[in-house]
């Protein structure tokens, strides 16, 4: 007997049975929470996310996002420089386009060094980080984002600002549809659900934003065109 | 599970008593706690449809645990991950090492994880020259001042801003400003260099996903999401009992997990990964290990009066809600896991009641715990049940013992019954003060040392009885007429 089955017949042993060799599926139901139209949607994820302690905004054009972005941080952010944005491989093409129209230079994150003891320094000093998000849940106010080889997770993790953008299309109501949609595909090494900035409460109940993750988030809701 | 050698229960308790700030900032973390959850949960609809649903899964789970646990071993290593099983915190701690020495890192850096604390890692690793780190902000406070958590949430919550800022300051090398941002600020810059230059990681997990081999950890400050993503070597420890059958039952976890923790809708960073990093991947660990712990788990699975406690998911959502957690904080009960599930699971772990005795004691069975499970375990009943099995296999003190045996022999006899009231309510004047029983002979002075008690009735009711009860008949036959 191997180390392992050993261990699994002792918890058989004390279920007094054998290991079955099917189960069937556990039925559970409880109150769902939905609304009616991907209108009320989009309105409702910008209500809650930003009751989170984001920033939202819904944008049709890129020009209409632009103005969004220099309303957040200015015709020119006083924190950008040539080396201080770093975007996903893969991006929404209106995010593609407001950086050009905004002029602001971006590095893709492959672009970085390969070698971690380079690239981590580098990103470490990254004021902002974009992104693209495969599904807002409306019920939490989270973004969720799978990774890739073309959308690294450390993009919307080390640098102090994190922008992302997502399509009203893919505007959900709860975590529970978010889940089926993600269990019938192939499942990446990482699934983020980020809900707002860092923030703790560690010291004596004391509400905190920003301890190791980004300190301020962004969201452009991207309404069909 | 002691966190030094030397553990007297009274003189935990009456240091706990004396501690003001303790006892404030316990009070103040667990009502803003509790009352978070109340307010959130209301928020869901039908809280009760949600608790039994919780309960439902958990319980599918543990009575199908060597199922799950084949096909998550099966899915993690299909994944290319490695998967430790371990019996003991012994053997955990043992596999922890190999796999360090493999590697020669010098440095860990570690998200929360209670796995860690139960089988007391760290100390192992420190002595075999390697640099811990905890990364959660209350982690990293009771770590420099070396101390075990008192809540398994909000693990720092007896330290105040002045004891953290003092701390902090042999680290920064300068004096610091004890408010909130400064000592955030503070942390983040001290961590950050941890984060880039670690080669390992160590975290906890929330849920393990078996139908994928996915491994859940759900934080707020986003230190879980570093340790899993910078590192080239990833350890993950889990109890064997933390799993879920698929993303679908996952979802209704981590609703009742948040909301019952922290009284949030979801934590900021509910972290599902799925490791190794895949081919072509930038960031992400390429080497995942998966240590699964049962420490008489297994055990307690076979012991059908307490089966329903595998099914917590460590929200502390019993310890907020408990009279006696809320007065003395977690350390009096000199336990790893504290609040009424740790009274409840930490004689089963350890298989020791001579040791962890006194646990079931550290609470007044008024079933606020298992009213706040979201599990719907029944902590109260499991508590009375610690006790019961107590007396029977005669842990109980000799004192006790005769005390019961006696009140049995007398106090089942009307007659004996009757004369020894009769004779306490004739001698209970020495005791007394000012018409309440002040000083009491030991066993009673435990009480009447920070108490009084109210004397015996004098005439007793036996004596009176025979007089109210003529009374009575006079008064009905004047009601007939």
């Amino acid at each position: 007997m191997t180390q392992r089955e050993e261990f699994i017949s002792r918890i058989a042993q004390k279920l007094g049975r054998p290991t079955p060799t099917s189960v069937e599926p556990v039925e559970v139901s409880f109150p769902l929470f939905r609304l009616n139209s991907q209108e009320e949607r989009v309105e409702e994820f910008l209500k809650m996310y930003e009751i989170m302690g984001g920033n939202g905004a819904k944008a049709r054009t890129t020009e209409e996002a632009v103005s969004v972005l220099k309303n957040w941080f200015g015709e020119k952010p006083d924190w950008l420089n040539n080396q201080s944005i770093v975007t996903w491989d893969e991006l929404p093409t209106m995010a593609r386009a407001c950086l050009e129209e905004l002029k602001w230079t971006a590095y893709t994150y492959s672009e970085l060094p390969s070698n971690p003891e380079e690239r981590n320094p580098i990103m470490d000093k990254m004021e902002l980080g974009i992104t693209g998000a495969d599904y807002a849940i409306v019920q939490s106010g989270s973004l969720i984002l799978k990774s890739s080889p073309k959308r690294g997770r450390a993009v919307s993790l080390i640098p102090t600002r994190h922008l992302t953008f997502v399509a009203a299309s893919t505007i959900l109501d709860s975590l529970d549809q978010a889940m089926e949609k993600l269990a019938s595909s192939d499942v990446p090494a990482a699934i983020e659900i980020i809900s707002g900035p860092s923030r703790t409460s560690d010291i004596e109940m004391d509400l905190s934003i920003g301890v190791h993750g980004p300190v301020e988030v962004y969201t452009i809701v991207m309404l069909d065109q | 599970m002691s966190l030094s050698n030397h553990y007297d229960v009274n003189e935990a308790l009456d240091k706990a008593l004396k501690d003001d700030f303790l006892r404030m900032a316990t009070r103040r973390a667990t009502d803003r706690l509790r009352n978070g959850r109340i307010n959130i949960t209301n928020e869901l609809g039908n809280w009760e449809e949600w608790r039994e649903a919780g309960e439902k899964i958990r319980n599918h789970v543990v009575e199908n645990l060597d199922y799950y646990l084949n096909q998550l071993i099966e899915n993690v290593e299909k994944n290319g991950g490695h998967v430790h099983l371990a019996k003991t915190p012994e053997d955990a701690v043992k596999i922890t090492q190999e796999i360090f020495k493999k590697h020669g890192y010098k440095l860990v850096v570690k998200s929360k994880s209670m796995i860690t604390e139960e089988i007391h890692l760290n100390p192992v690793l420190e002595e075999d020259g390697i640099e811990v780190v905890e990364s959660d902000l209350a982690e990293y406070i009771i770590q420099i001042a070396k101390e075990p958590p008192s809540h398994i949430i909000v693990p720092a919550m007896h330290k105040n801003r002045d004891q953290i800022a003092e701390l902090f300051e042999p680290i920064a090398g300068h004096p610091l400003e004890s408010d909130t941002p400064t000592l955030t600020k503070f942390a983040r810059e001290q961590m950050r260099e941890k984060f880039l230059s670690t080669k390992i990681g160590i975290t906890g997990c929330n849920f393990a996903v078996a139908d994928t081999g996915t491994v859940t950890m759900v934080t707020n400050e986003g230190n879980g999401r570093m340790v899993s993503t910078l590192p080239d070597v990833q350890i993950t420890m889990m109890g064997m009992e933390r799993i879920v059958p698929s993303f679908k039952e996952l979802s209704v976890m981590l609703n009742l997990l948040a909301r019952s923790a922290t009284g949030q809708r979801l934590s900021v960073y509910t972290t599902m990964t799925t490791p190794p990093k895949r081919d072509g991947d930038i960031d992400g660990p390429k080497e995942w290990h998966l240590v699964i712990l049962d420490h008489n788990r297994t055990e307690i699975l076979g012991d059908e009066d307490f089966r329903s406690s595998l099914r917590c998911i460590r929200c502390g959502a019993c310890f907020n809600v408990c009279p006696v957690y809320r007065q003395v904080g977690g350390h009096a009960y000199g336990s790893v896991y504290s609040g009424p599930i740790g009274i409840v699971i930490t004689p089963l772990l350890e298989q020791d009641y001579k040791r962890w005795g006194h646990l079931p004691y550290f609470s007044s069975l008024c079933a606020s715990c298992s009213e706040a499970c979201p599990v719907r375990i029944p902590l109260h009943d499991l508590i009375v049940k610690h006790r019961d099995r107590m007396v029977v296999k005669g842990y109980t003190s000799g004192l006790e013992k005769k005390i019961f045996k006696y009140y049995g022999h007398y106090f089942s006899n009307p007659k004996t019954l009757r004369s020894f009231i009769k004779l306490g309510s004739k001698f209970q004047f020495l005791l007394m003060k000012n018409g309440r029983i002040t000083k009491g002979p030991a066993p009673l002075s435990n009480w009447t040392n920070s108490k009084t008690l109210p004397p015996i009735a004098s005439p007793i009711f036996n004596d009176i009885w025979p007089n109210l009860q003529k009374e009575l008949q006079e008064n009905k036959g004047g009601e007939k007429e």
